[in-house]
């Protein structure tokens, strides 16, 4: 078979899961997120934890939750990795360097999952489980929590309350990431990856490493956190030992943020505005895909046009297809794992990774950000829109005031100014250049794709830079965090804003947003504002490496 | 050009765990502890900030 036979099929099979279980899963998380009713265990951490299930609270008492508790989460897991040596199933790993712990725990409580360290060689078992694992399953629930509170601001009218962020977390956590975690876990180890607490085995080539793998790596992709337990990450054989462990690690990274869309549909009333939204991240995402694909299959260098294809770096398990596949879903959500190494892709394709993620991560984004952030772009374009037919521009029956739109533009105008300020910046250092693998556009590309990953929260890595340095781990964190926790705080204020208002009735002159139009002035918008913010430093890297 | 990055990583690896190798690496280790503590502490009161300025929008 080849290559583009199997990766159509791949292709086909995945659109098909995803739209098999875009509406169960969607409906399932709207009756999660609006139910009365509490779990017995839901009840217990209520009462352990002094939470008031019933109190709902206005937005920047939500948004005090949010930072308050992503606060305590990186605190914690940097004293976990700082005290490895005290903990049980350490094998002899000592404590973490300061800025690995530093840079590692505003990564994971992000759900960036950016690692500047070799798991297998830095973290023990413990913080791995305990520390790690347990924050891809709570940084992604924060995630959901604030896309649902974006909702809710849509939905409600006269109100100051957007709802209580910790029983959306214990919900997010409980009712959904878990129960989907454990099933996937199970098929995964069926289908060979593995899961031991052991250190590892003792080869005649050596000792070769295992770790508790399965549970990991079903939160990692469904959680869209990326942060593998190899280095080697998703190209590790125990991470993803063979095709159909890709097809499945590719869907449940997408799983969850295509399905929101049918979350958002039905919590407003009109599903109808949810295909809209999943249409425009699907079409998107499929460009892109093709965009890679092609570029990867048409490489432009003397060894990989004597291969036929650009084969280096890539897992021939999964050949073009699966990575070019793989390298799209993971860069356009929040996720960031890899199947192959990004820096040693074309530069057409590589830039593919790169702009994706400079869209903002909405095709279709990570678990919850996906949603809220292509929400805020909607708001952006009914503004637009608004501005150029000259009335007030409304979405879903709200009014899009001052206040609305400096929101949502602060929202917008976050990640840019973090991956441009940061790149810049680390690009003046002399010794930035020392720690590059590559000089000229490849290395300018290494460098932006590097704060591009920490500002969208995204994790993947270009490789190819040597990011150890003080200031590396402390300006990657300080991009992550601004990149993470800017958006969301803007993005609550924007909920609680809407939900303040009163339905607006839908009249002869309002724009339709349900239709093609308002699906291409959103694409357009979406493409446009990457395109102003981008274009000179994609100009001097993957641009200028295509066109060499 | 490209090197391995897995080799890269491996070797990079190798710096991390020297904190309490000697007194005063360990020391030197405390004094990084608590830098990186102020940076955090900065950077969420930035966030607070940013919370009380949306606020008054």
């Amino acid at each position: 078979m080849s290559d583009l036979t199997a990766g159509l099929i791949q292709a086909g099979l995945l659109l098909v899961a995803l739209a098999v279980v875009h509406k169960p899963l969607g409906d399932y998380m709207a009756r999660v997120f609006t139910t009365e009713k509490h779990l017995a265990v839901e009840r217990g951490l209520y009462r352990l934890f002094r939470v008031k299930p019933e109190s709902e609270r206005r937005w920047p008492t939500y948004a005090m939750g949010v930072l308050g508790f992503s606060f305590v989460s990186i605190v914690l897991l940097y004293l976990l990795q700082r005290l490895q040596s005290l903990l049980p199933l350490n094998f002899g790993r000592g404590a973490v360097d300061p800025g690995i712990a530093f840079n590692t725990a505003i990564s994971f409580v992000t759900n960036t999952n950016w690692q500047s360290y070799v798991p297998e060689s830095v973290m023990g078992h413990t913080v791995q489980m305990a520390g790690l694992t347990v924050q891809n399953f709570l940084s992604a629930a924060v995630g959901l929590s604030v896309a649902i509170a974006l909702v809710r601001g849509f939905v409600r009218r006269q109100t100051d309350r957007l709802g209580n962020f910790w029983v959306d977390l214990t919900r997010g956590t409980i009712r959904i990431l878990l129960p989907m975690s454990v099933v996937f876990a199970i098929v995964l180890i069926a289908l060979g990856v593995t899961q031991s607490l052991k250190s590892g085995v003792d080869t005649t080539s050596g000792t070769i490493d295992l770790a508790p793998t399965a549970s990991q790596e079903a939160i990692k992709e469904l959680g869209t956190n990326g942060g593998g337990i190899f280095n080697a990450n998703s190209a590790h054989p125990f991470e993803n030992p063979n095709v159909w462990t890709n097809l499945i690690e590719i869907f449940l990274l997408l799983v969850i943020p295509v399905s929101l869309t049918r979350t958002f549909g039905t919590m407003v009333g009109n599903r109808k505005q949810g295909y809209v939204l999943v249409s425009v991240m699907g079409g998107i995402w499929a460009a892109m895909l093709a965009i890679a694909w092609w570029a990867e299959t048409h490489p432009n260098g003397p060894a990989a046009l004597l291969a036929g294809a650009a084969l280096e770096g890539k897992e021939q398990r999964f050949g073009l297809s699966g990575s070019a596949l793989f390298a799209t879903s993971t860069t356009g959500t929040s996720t960031g794992a890899v199947n192959a190494m990004h820096d040693s892709f074309t530069g057409l394709g590589g830039g593919v990774p790169l702009l994706n993620m400079l869209f903002g991560e909405v095709t279709p984004g990570g678990v919850g950000t996906g949603l809220y952030g292509i929400l805020v772009v909607a708001i952006i374009a009914m503004f637009l829109a608004g501005l150029m037919v000259g009335r007030t521009p409304e979405y879903l029956g709200k009014k899009l005031g001052k206040r609305e739109v400096t929101a949502a533009a602060i929202s917008i105008l976050a990640m840019p100014t973090v991956v441009l300020l940061g790149a810049g910046a680390a690009l003046l250092l002399p010794d930035t250049t020392s720690a590059l693998a590559n000089d000229g556009s490849h290395g300018l590309s290494e460098v932006l794709y590097a704060y591009a990953s920490a500002g969208n929260n995204n994790g993947s890595a270009f490789a190819g830079i040597t990011v150890t340095s003080n200031w590396f781990q402390a300006t990657l964190g300080i991009a992550m965090a601004i990149g993470r926790f800017v958006p969301i705080l803007a993005t609550l204020c924007l909920a609680g804003s809407l939900a303040a208002q009163k339905k607006v009735p839908h009249t002869a002159g309002t724009l339709p947003t349900t239709g093609p139009l308002f699906g291409s002035l959103l694409a357009g918008t979406i493409v446009l504002v990457a395109a102003l913010t981008f274009i000179p430093a994609l100009a001097l890297g993957p641009i200028a490496e295509a066109l060499a | 050009m490209r090197t391995s990055v897995v080799s890269r990583a491996r070797q990079r690896s190798a710096r991390t765990g020297e904190c309490g190798r000697t007194l005063s690496v360990k020391g030197r280790c405390e004094v990084t502890d608590l830098l990186y503590a102020a940076l955090l502490i900065a950077i969420f009161a930035v966030l607070a900030l940013t919370l009380r300025g949306l606020e008054k929008l």
